[in-house]
């Protein structure tokens, strides 16, 4: 109960994200896959159920339930070697235990746990044919062991240790034989012995990481569309907050902070940007990021933005780039398949007309059991067309991933693509760019002007520094608050009260130490 | 005996739950086939060429003497049965009969013209992900094209996850072979009879390792260009990635001796030399080259022309002379058939990477004539391209995006004594529906004769032995 609740209260991301990183069919041909590696059951059982992690109550259910049946099995095999009952009581809990705790990490596979939920169920089942007669037992252990490495990979283990302690005279030898064999198999498998002894894969002890569960809590909730609990988030997450604190020295995080720290911003400028709130924003974290200085290659680039590049790109309206960053997120994820990223993946095809990408993508998502609605209904989804008014028209080419020629070209070929703009405007502000950010002003706010504060604030600046004339300054600024702050400010100088201008952020915050 | 009698009465069963044609309807209209299977040629030892009926509830299908029912619409042949089939028949005759929507109809029949020229046995390829400049997870495999097996010859969990490409047999011949790891440690390695070599190609004075290469005839040289390649973002969003090359010359190798043979004319430093490759006498080397424009900016402005230029297997001496043989468009991988008589290149609007142009066709040179042949039953509006012959000279197989436009498949097309190339077909897989789950390109396909000696584990074997030098 304290397993199920937990997992359910307080890590439900994990399961959305674990069920994203994979693509099972529901097809034989797919199946049909397993069988290339060891463990084939038992990844087959894990990956089934982990389909339906996307559902909120169904990973913290199906977990707890195969951990109960891997404590049952634990307690019945721990048993029938006639220990005391404290102690088998002990060492199933104990095995419970370390299972449990490697499901904390985001990696580690459900098929893991049924690998060892098989192991032991073989030793149960053939427990009692294995005390007849030695030839008798040679043969149940020697068939036992090559059918649960087939079946349940390095479960097999747990089946051969098992029954070691039972006929110890005829185990020891297989299983001191089946270790010196099982390199023959690589060239079969093409794993390493290490992997091979280890297949579906074993984990260390884990503790809670309730830094990552935020990041991936923000991450589902971009992703089903739930931006209202992504704003939230970001709003009440203490890790964030920190960063509020304008214009004083920076607290030092620990580098796993840093990256949640980055990937949470990212995500809640994603957000606000498409509401059309960034400029408004923009100054809510010293300093803030926006994924516009990112690039896509040669760099090391954290998993969990790498992860996310392609929601930016998707964003400004950039199908080449976003495209680009669902192949990456697919390379990078276990299997190279990631169910989110084809729908992504999908959705660029359906963006850009290409009916026979769309009809690839859209196939394999019919597959699946919690894309199947979507992608029947997804070439009528009006949302598709709509942002294909915002792609890239222009033809050029360029090895630069840098986004303000990205952001331009796309204003180039729409100029209402108004989160465009506002990236490429508050990335020039939080670069100090005032001159930049001056030019690009007048090019696409000429005729279609934004007046946001924050914007009016970095006019004022350039006004300032040009002394410009009363009647430029009626031209740009529209905002008389702006304008009566602005006194206030050059009256008081820099103070905490004014920690909300761009002013402060221009006069107060050190790039180069950011 | 009850054993047989249960099999016997699950056969029965099994027949009995399968639906046969009735009412039957006849169309004049094409079936809807995947792959597209119909009026292909077809060599007499293929495996067999298992197709699914789009959107079929169950169908029938008659081919030759064959008849095979089945729930759903896959289409799958006994291996022996089909064998016979393609024995006994050099023109096999097929209807299809689907039921769709509570409805039987019979569709139009298509034909399978089988011809005695064989395929090579094996086609060994890469399996990548479409993005290209970035990768995980690499395999190189080969695959018997008589059957369905499948071998992995270089494996990413043996070989640290690093990048391995471009698996080429010498002359189709399987005992002589080589590929790249990549990465720290890493190194050509070389298949000469099973025995494998790990080279280290480069000299201080090439701009990259090696990169596209090709063997001479006899095996000892090869002919390999050193490229530095640049990959960059196209901008619209109907194109995807373009990849060019800042720099890039061309060497060969003595692999007896291990020192590199050069010439100013194939590193010319105002020039950009690529894709070489022997003719099959070994006395020229064909390339593809282009003066060095401004790059990126100029990029549609690279367009690269074949050339040749002489080749002395004996003395391991190249020419002085250099032949440009075609300027029509940019020129990618030419490959010359093993009689010699036919070049056969890619040809795109500009550049050097063609995966990603929707406009890169085939195009053929009678190297006697020099008449070119565009092979308009081959091309398809998709990217065509990476294509290697067959032994025998009447076969080919290249790299095709027709089907969705980002997975390349390999395709196989007939080239007949008269250089009449016909309508490509598709490698055959057991599922039919193969394809369509399937989220990795086929790269670089090659053929080989016979089954390449070693394996991924001998590989990874390879790569602790100290990489040998060249000069």
């Amino acid at each position: 109960m304290a397993c199920f609740c937990f997992f359910l209260l307080f890590y439900p991301s994990h399961f959305y994200f674990k069920g994203q990183n994979q693509l099972f069919l529901m097809s034989w041909q797919y199946v049909s896959t397993l069988f290339a590696k060891p463990a084939w059951a038992a990844c087959l059982a894990g990956e089934f159920l982990t389909q339906f992690y996307y559902n909120n109550v169904a990973g913290a259910t199906i977990l707890t339930a195969s951990l109960i049946a891997l404590f049952w099995l634990a307690y019945q095999a721990l048993d029938s070697l006639k220990l005391n009952n404290q102690i088998v009581l002990a060492g199933a809990s104990l095995v419970v235990l370390h299972e449990a705790s490697s499901h904390l990490f985001y990696g580690y596979q459900l098929s893991s746990t049924f690998a060892l939920i098989g192991g032991l169920l073989m030793y149960l089942m053939l427990r009692r044919l294995m005390t007849r007669r030695w030839p008798w037992a040679l043969a149940v252990l020697l068939i036992g062991t090559l059918l649960g490495y087939w079946l349940f990979g390095y479960g097999v283990w747990a089946f051969l240790l098992l029954s070691a302690v039972v006929i110890w005279r005829v185990a020891v030898p297989v299983i001191v034989a089946f270790a010196a064999l099982l390199p023959l198999t690589r060239s079969h498998y093409n794993l390493t012995y290490s992997d091979l002894c280890q297949y579906p894969g074993v984990e260390s002890l884990h503790a809670p990481d309730f830094l990552k569960e935020t990041d991936f809590r923000m991450m589902r909730s971009y992703e089903t569309g739930d931006w209202d609990d992504v704003v939230e988030t970001a709003e009440n997450d203490k890790l964030l907050n920190i960063l509020t604190e304008k214009g004083s020295a920076q607290k030092k995080l620990i580098p796993e902070a840093q990256v949640s720290s980055t990937v949470r911003r990212f995500l809640y400028n994603l957000v606000q940007s498409q509401r059309g709130n960034l400029p408004d924003v923009l100054l809510n974290y010293y300093p803030n990021y926006l994924g516009t200085y990112t690039s896509m290659i040669g760099t090391n680039l954290p998993m969990m933005m790498f992860m996310n590049l392609h929601e930016f790109y998707y964003a400004i309206g950039d199908i080449s780039r976003a495209e680009r960053g669902a192949f990456m997120t697919c390379v990078s994820v276990p299997s190279n398949r990631n169910a989110y990223t084809i729908k992504r993946l999908a959705e660029c095809a359906l963006i850009k007309n290409d009916q026979k990408a769309a009809n690839k993508y859209l196939g394999l998502l019919r597959q699946t059991i919690q894309y199947r609605n979507w992608a029947e209904n997804a070439q009528n989804d009006e949302r598709y067309k709509l942002k294909a008014k915002f792609i890239n028209k222009q033809d050029s080419i360029s090895p630069s991933e840098e986004s303000y020629y990205i952001l331009a070209q796309l204003l180039k070929s729409n100029p209402e693509n108004e989160v465009a703009l506002d990236y490429l405007l508050c990335s020039l502000l939080l670069k100090k760019d005032i001159d930049g950010f001056k030019r690009d002003y007048d090019t696409y706010c000429t005729n279609r002007p934004r007046i946001k504060k924050l914007y009016q604030e970095a006019l004022c600046i350039w006004l300032m520094k040009q002394q410009a004339s009363e009647e430029e300054w009626h031209k740009y600024i529209k905002d008389e608050q702006v304008l009566s702050r602005l006194e206030e400010y050059k009256a008081e100088g820099i103070s905490p009260r004014f920690a909300d201008t761009y002013w402060f952020y221009f006069d107060v915050f050190n790039l180069e130490n950011n | 005996m009850r054993k047989f009698q249960l099999s016997f009465i699950l056969l029965i069963l099994l027949v009995a739950c399968t639906p046969t044609p009735h009412d039957v309807e006849q169309s004049t209209q094409e079936a809807e086939i995947y792959p597209d299977y119909k009026d292909v040629t077809i060599p007499v030892n293929i495996a067999p060429m298992n197709f699914v009926v789009r959107g079929a509830e169950a169908v029938e299908v008659k081919a030759g003497n064959v008849t095979i029912n089945s729930n759903g619409g896959n289409v799958e042949f006994g291996m022996s049965e089909w064998r016979k089939l393609l024995a006994e028949n050099e023109n096999i005759e097929v209807q299809v009969t689907a039921l769709k929507n509570g409805k039987w109809t019979a569709y139009r029949k298509f034909n399978w013209h089988v011809v005695g020229d064989s395929i090579d046995s094996y086609l060994t390829y890469r399996l990548i992900e479409p993005g290209y400049s970035i990768w995980n997870r690499l395999q190189i495999k080969q695959r018997c094209v008589e059957n369905f097996d499948e071998y992995a010859l270089a494996d990413y969990n043996l070989q640290e996850n690093r990048c391995m490409n471009c698996h080429t047999p010498g002359n189709q011949n399987p005992q002589l072979s080589m590929l790249y790891v990549r990465g720290e440690g890493g190194g050509a390695i070389l298949n000469q009879n099973g025995r494998l070599r790990k080279l280290n190609i480069r000299t201080p004075d090439m701009v990259q390792t090696s990169t596209y290469f090709q063997f001479s005839p006899s095996g000892r040289y090869i002919v390999f260009s050193c490229n530095v390649v640049v990959p960059a973002i196209q901008a619209s969003a109907q194109k995807r990635l373009e990849v060019y090359d800042s720099e890039s010359d061309i060497y060969v190798a003595d692999l007896e001796k291990n020192i590199i043979i050069r010439s100013e004319l194939l590193s010319d430093t105002a020039r950009l030399e690529t894709f070489p490759t022997f003719s099959p006498d070994g006395k020229y080397i064909y390339y593809c080259t282009s003066p060095k424009v401004e790059l990126p900016q100029d990029c549609k402005n690279l367009q690269y022309a074949l050339a040749r230029i002489p080749f002395d297997e004996t003395t391991g001496t190249i020419g002085t002379q250099v032949d440009t043989l075609f300027t029509e468009r940019s020129v990618c991988h030419p490959r010359v058939s093993p009689d010699g008589e036919r070049l056969l290149f890619s040809v795109q609007d500009f550049g050097t990477f063609p995966i990603w142009h929707k406009e890169a066709d085939l195009w053929m040179m009678n190297l006697k004539t020099g008449a070119i042949d565009k092979l308009q039953a081959v091309n398809s509006d998709m990217c065509d391209t990476y294509h290697s012959w067959s032994s025998n000279s009447r076969w080919f197989v290249f790299a095709s995006k027709r089907d969705d436009g980002l997975y390349g498949k390999p395709y196989y097309c007939y080239v007949d004594k008269n250089g009449k190339a016909h309508k490509p077909f598709c490698l055959p897989q057991k599922d039919p529906t193969f394809y369509d789950n399937y989220l990795k390109s086929f790269n670089a396909p090659e053929m080989a004769k016979g089954r390449i000696p070693f394996n991924a584990v001998d590989v990874a074997n390879a790569m602790k032995l100290p990489a040998e030098k060249f000069e």
